[in-house]
């Protein structure tokens, strides 16, 4: 009996630490999925809600530096989406560029953190324009450091060509720089498989946003094509949906 | 057998039963921030696991846990800091009280730095209403708080803002952008001894000791910028009783988009005397009050508009042992300012302010002696301005601006026909004068960026002066560099300009030709900050000329000159539960005006100027402080001896401070404080009467207890 009991003890001590140890990892895989199904429908509430048990995961002291990406990714995409909300959206982007810094900081040679970096600093010239040279010289080293240490990662290149959309020709950016990169990553991202707890979005922004520089272009019918490639990859990308319905009213071409 | 069975027993219980029958613990309470707000959608959780809960709309949360033993309770907020409690989780329930800190969104020092005439601003420093209160020994008074920050002397015992090597005069303090003239209660020669604003009614105040921008005029040292509270968000009343206070307060939001805040303040120091025994010699203590009343409305998502008034009262008597005689003074002044600000974005990138506003201030001054009058004179002084400014951010910023002030001040009374001589024996002279200026004011100030991290800010300034028909061009620019992610060096130059009062232009007692007085500052400055604190270093040099100087046939003339140099140093740490800061002054100023014989170095040529402040929270409801100040005497010509050869003893103080916060019921934030001025009873010397060290003239302010209770709902 004695025995028996001992054996029960360890293996529930045993089936404890397994349960603990498997659970970032899980977690991890579950809020990607949610995350994902959140951008695409463009709810704000549901990635609050993932923001507050991305900010719980990253005190179980597993992969704290991938946590802390997801919480800046996800902070990231609340500012983004909540942008006209510029209160909110400054404060989220905020708390982004310090969930990023700490991942950095515990783990320095991942390129996705320093991509995402620099989008973020992009974000933040938005409200603070003053900041334009400043982090313009940073976005720089941050993607320079990116394609160093993955130059196969596609959301580099992705992240990279909307920096160039919306920096002018006079400051190294320009239309056609970015149509190349968004190019590349299309291309990269044709390859990418599924990468379990790691980073793998993309595959379905990268053609809208192909298709937002062809609209600038003012190629509407390529960027049309793009958009719907964009819902061919991800049938219930909330934002292609919209950017699609926006060009099919008649008004659209004098927006 | 039975052995085996009762070992087994007990094995059971210490080591499975915890396992299998986990017993849960529930953890409730409420957040809020340092403010007394309760906080909507915070996460509350226990480290290591995802058990927790948001907080609702009145910040109140709850959860069950399984957890036991000891753990981390956490509590994050976005725009906050985070709030951290060790837990002991044995089954009974567990009541929280967390308060947030709110942070400033990272970040913005850079754009403090970028956003304007780097140097300038560099040197500014700006505090929030619960730092000044926090300041210890700050009586929570602004310019207090200000003045234990670096560049700033520790001149009189007031609130006297002495920049730089520069005189009181020399700092221009404004609100919502409106010119203030009479900032100080118990106006005196050196300022006074109180701001006039009380913290509570401001959003934020900015201090810049020298180097600022175009957007500033007429002043030659430093500039004191308040910004009133805007649009409330909710219903607040607060009430505050101290020992030598009475205040009431509120902010109703009365629609969306429309709100207001008031409050009205009482002091008297009668009590505070009494309570701690002071001998001293007024006839009428202290007393002052002051009403508030601002309305604030969003009429757009693009533009705001804000309607400021503020009406104050003061008076004191005070009896005046001289040697050689003795009288009795008494003062009472009103202030009252009118302030209409609209703030309006024309576009993403351009905004648009104007100001309308209106002092009227009135002060009688007496100083009788042996019933006679030495003075009495009553002073009226009525300012009405309009201003605006425009703003484009872009690649690059620019600023354009301009204002009109009439000033119209009227004198009537007697006064020594010796000025800023009191004594019965010298003869007073009736006087009785209407003054009227007005000025004209524009500026043009443009910033541009460049490659490896530099930016450029330049202005120009013209002001005209109708009183003495002069004009003042001011040229001013400045460089800044961020040398690496927390290193910022910058270099500041400019020329500064100042006119006098209009009575000193008064062809009798005064000169009409006088031109403006002219200071040029020089400034290097190297800043390296991060979350963590900061340090800064700075020099800086100060050409002044065209000062006033005493003539026997003009009255005055412009031929006054001097200098003032020196090196500020201020380092900022905070931690969880410490912040504290140091600033130094070193300082060496000397001037030829007035009636100096020569280049002399005046009362505000304070050489060593220090402070130390360190505030500790060892828990959240309960903070600690301390502040320790040093400043070099004062320089004073002893009797029989050479002009100004000789300073008074260093000035001295310690103060410290503790207040304890606590929430009676929902939405209630109560903050007991208690304050030690001068706890070691130092006995600051001030001056001596006509220079004669035998015949001090000492500090009233000995050991000075404090307290009082401030309520908030």
């Amino acid at each position: 009996m004695k025995r028996i009991l001992l054996l029960l003890l360890i293996t529930l001590t045993i089936g404890v630490r397994a349960e603990e140890k498997a659970t970032v990892d899980s977690h991890i895989l579950t809020i990607k999925a949610l995350q994902q199904e959140a951008v695409s429908n463009g709810d704000v509430e549901k990635l609050k809600e993932i923001s507050t048990k991305l900010e719980r995961l990253s005190t179980f002291g597993d992969k704290e530096w991938l946590v802390n990406y997801y919480l800046a990714l996800n902070n990231y995409r609340i500012s983004t989406i909540a942008y006209d909300d510029k209160e909110i959206s400054e404060k989220y982007i905020e708390s982004a560029k310090e969930a990023v810094q700490k991942s950095i900081e515990s783990k320095d040679d991942f390129a996705d953190s320093h991509a995402l970096l620099s989008s973020i600093l992009g974000i933040e010239i938005g409200f603070k324009p003053q900041l334009g040279m400043i982090n313009g010289m940073k976005i720089g080293r941050e993607i320079e450091k990116a394609k160093k240490l993955d130059p196969e990662n596609p959301r580099v290149y992705l992240i990279d060509g909307t920096g160039k959309l919306y920096t002018p020709p006079m400051f190294g950016g320009g239309i056609d720089k970015a149509i190349g990169l968004y190019e590349k990553a299309a291309e990269l991202f044709a390859k990418e498989k599924d990468k379990g707890i790691y980073p793998d979005w993309g595959k379905d922004e990268v053609y809208v946003f192909l298709g937002n520089a062809y609209k600038e272009k003012e190629d509407d019918s390529t960027a049309a094509l793009f958009y719907k490639k964009a819902l061919d990859v991800n049938p219930d990308y909330g934002w292609a949906k919209i950017l699609l319905e926006e060009m099919a009213k008649p008004d659209s071409s004098e927006q | 057998m039975k052995e085996a069975k009762t070992k087994i027993s007990k094995f059971f219980i210490i080591f499975l039963l915890p396992l299998i029958l986990k017993s849960s613990t529930i953890i409730e309470g409420r957040v809020g921030s340092e403010t007394g707000e309760f906080l909507e959608g915070a996460n509350v959780f226990l480290e290591g696991t995802l058990d927790g809960a948001s907080s609702d709309r009145d910040g109140n949360f709850r959860f069950t846990t399984e957890e036991t033993g000891k753990h981390n309770l956490q509590v994050r907020m976005i725009g906050y800091g985070a709030f951290r409690k060790e837990v002991f989780l044995e089954g009974k329930t567990i009541k929280i009280e967390a308060r947030l800190k709110e942070e400033t969104l990272k970040g913005e020092g850079v754009i403090v730095r970028a956003s304007s005439f780097s140097t300038g601003e560099e040197s500014g420093v700006t505090l929030t209403p619960l730092e000044v209160v926090m300041t210890p020994g700050a009586a929570a008074d602004i310019c207090w708080a200000i003045k234990s920050f670096p560049g700033v002397q520790q001149v009189e015992e007031g609130a006297g803002l002495f920049v730089r090597g520069g005189e009181v005069t020399e700092t221009k303090f404004l609100l919502d952008g409106a010119n203030v003239y009479h900032p100080y209660r118990y106006e005196s020669p050196t300022g006074g001894f109180f701001g006039t604003f009380s913290p509570f009614l401001l959003k934020g105040t900015y201090f810049s000791s020298g180097g600022f921008g175009a957007e500033y005029g007429n002043a030659l040292s430093g500039i004191m910028s308040m910004e009133s509270l805007d649009l409330p968000s909710e219903r607040v009343i607060s009430l505050g009783v101290g020992l030598a206070n009475l205040s009431a307060g509120g902010a109703v939001p009365l629609r969306d988009n429309l709100g207001i805040n008031f409050s009205g303040n009482q002091s008297n120091t009668k009590p505070l005397f009494d309570f701690n025994n002071v001998e001293d010699d007024f006839t009428e203590y202290p007393f002052s009050y002051d009403l508030n009343l601002n309305l604030a409305w969003s009429y757009s998502e693009k533009g705001r508009a804000k309607i400021f008034f503020f009406k104050e009262k003061d008076n004191v008597g005070v009896s005046l042992q001289d040697p050689t005689w003795g009288g009795n003074y008494y003062g009472t002044e009103t202030s009252d300012l009118y302030n209409l600000l609209i703030d309006h974005a024309l576009s993403d990138n351009t905004f648009f302010k104007f100001n309308l506003s209106r002092t009227d201030f009135e002060k009688e001054t007496e100083i009788t002696a042996g019933g006679e009058d030495i003075i009495d004179l009553n002073e009226t002084d009525e300012i009405n301005q309009a201003k605006f400014l425009l703003e484009k951010k872009t690649f690059m910023f620019l600023k354009f601006g301009g204002s009109l002030e009439q000033r119209k001040s009227y004198f009537e009374g007697f006064v020594p026909s010796e000025e800023d001589t009191l004594d019965p024996s010298v003869p007073s002279n009736y006087y009785d004068r209407e003054y009227m200026s007005y000025i004209s004011s524009a500026f043009l100030e443009e910033t541009s960026f460049f490659p490896y991290n530099l930016s450029l800010t330049s202005g120009i300034r013209f002001d005209r002066d109708s009183k003495s028909a002069k004009n003042a061009l001011d040229p001013r620019f400045s460089l800044s560099w961020n040398a690496a992610d927390e290193i910022t060096l910058s270099f500041a130059a400019g020329i500064f300009h100042q006119f006098y009062q209009p009575w000193r232009y008064d062809t009798f007692y005064g000169n009409p030709e006088l031109d403006p007085m002219e200071a040029r500052h020089y400034i290097i400055s190297g800043t390296w900050e991060n979350d963590a604190g900061m340090i800064r270093l700075e020099g800086y040099y100060k050409d002044y000329e065209k000062l006033m100087k005493e003539n026997d046939t003009l009255n005055y003339v412009s031929s006054g000159f001097g200098y003032a140099k020196g090196v500020d140093f201020f380092v900022k740490k905070s931690s969880e539960k410490i912040e504290g800061r140091i600033a130094y002054s070193y300082l060496e100023s000397k001037r030829e005006w007035q009636d100096y014989p020569g280049l002399f170095p005046p009362d505000f040529d304070i050489t060593h100027n220090f402070s130390a402040i360190l505030n500790f929270t060892p828990v959240t409801f309960f903070q600690l402080g301390a502040k320790y100040m040093y400043a070099t005497g004062k320089p004073f010509t002893p009797v029989g001896g050479d002009f100004r050869s000789a300073r008074l003893p260093s000035y001295w103080m310690l103060d410290l401070s503790a207040s304890y916060l606590y929430s009676f019921f929902d939405n209630n934030l109560t903050v007991f404080y208690f304050a030690v001025n001068n706890v070691t009873n130092r006995n600051n010397i001030l001056g001596y009467h006509n220079g004669d060290i035998n015949e001090p003239i000492e500090s009233s302010y000995g050991r000075l207890y404090y307290f009082g209770v401030s309520f908030q709902m």
